[in-house]
């Protein structure tokens, strides 16, 4: 980017420091890990994986198959830390450094206050994640953290 | 409305025989489900009561609670016609047809494609469901039935 004559401050992905990319173990969650990883390669930024157990969805469901929503939620939390694990292992794979990190909640609401709380400069996402089916060409999370974020989003399709 | 002998193209309640609504357990279906009761009575329609098992929602649950896909889903089920049955007799109440029906997969997309086919007139639904918790304004699900359906839809707050 050398011959570019205006010095532009305000260049988006030459200034990524913190890239955030929140995963739910879907296949398009797996493609935004690739496009997000990549962009940390070519501009050394640092990625935070984030996986938010939806919170309101495991107590839905528990309550209908009669468990226990804690027991539940215990299983969740252990196998949302291996899911991000396996993100790890892939980041590694490209020599990108990454945090792992699993909160509890509405995803969209949590990933917007990761976002901030971590002064993340851009959100990678996949367009709809796990729970939409495969109908949904924008998921409702996805829709949300566009809306809402304060930072540039990119989602992949 | 028994006096009315004249019904005016494009009027609602007076030429509505069928209401539709969609219930998941949340306080805001139950809501719902007293205007549908409501609206069915003054319209002399038939109601119908259905309750969407989300399919994709419970594949991912099952695999990220690290259970039995197949077994989630029958125990979901079987919740889900108590569900039903528990709104039926509520229904009792009031002097109207019901009927329950127990669908699976995206909820959105079985109220839509029900409401479609059975050429239902109202579809009554609370704005959020059970899974959203503190979901800002509408749910999802909620808004893309909006924008689906080609007929009245009733928003219970």
């Amino acid at each position: 980017m050398h011959d570019i004559l205006h010095p532009d401050h305000n260049r988006l992905i030459q200034d990524l420091r913190r890239v955030l990319l929140p995963v739910d173990g879907s296949d398009l969650s797996r493609r935004a890990a690739t496009v997000a990883i990549e962009l940390c390669r070519l501009t050394g930024a640092k990625l935070l994986v984030l996986h938010v157990v939806n919170l309101g969805m495991v107590q839905q469901i528990a309550t209908m198959i009669n468990e226990d929503a804690d027991m539940v939620l215990q299983r969740y939390i252990t196998q949302g830390l291996k899911l991000l694990e396996s993100f790890k292992a892939l980041a590694s794979e490209s020599e990108v450094e990454a945090e792992l990190l699993v909160e509890r909640g509405l995803p969209s609401d949590k990933i917007i206050q990761v976002a901030s709380a971590n002064d993340i400069d851009l959100i990678v996402m996949g367009a709809s994640g796990a729970t939409g089916g495969r109908s949904v060409s924008l998921g409702s999370s996805t829709e949300r953290v566009i809306r809402r974020s304060r930072c540039p989003v990119l989602v992949v399709k | 409305m028994e006096n009315i002998v004249y019904c005016e193209p494009g009027r609602v309640f007076c030429r509505a025989q069928k209401v539709l609504v969609a219930v998941d357990g949340s306080a805001g279906a139950a809501r719902a489900a007293t205007v549908a009761f409501e609206v069915a009575e003054m319209t002399e329609s038939r109601l119908t009561i259905l309750h969407v098992v989300p399919t994709p929602a419970i594949q991912h649950f099952a695999t990220m609670a690290n259970e039995d896909a197949e077994e989630v889903l029958r125990r979901y089920c079987e919740r889900g016609q108590q569900l039903l049955e528990g709104y039926r007799r509520a229904a009792e109440e009031y002097s109207i047809e019901v009927e329950t029906v127990l669908e699976r997969g995206l909820p959105s997309e079985r109220i839509v494609s029900i409401a479609k086919k059975a050429g239902v007139d109202i579809v009554v639904l609370g704005s959020k469901g059970a899974t959203g918790g503190n979901v800002p304004r509408t749910g999802s699900c909620t808004q893309r039935v909006i924008a689906g359906v080609n007929c009245t839809v009733i928003v219970a707050k």
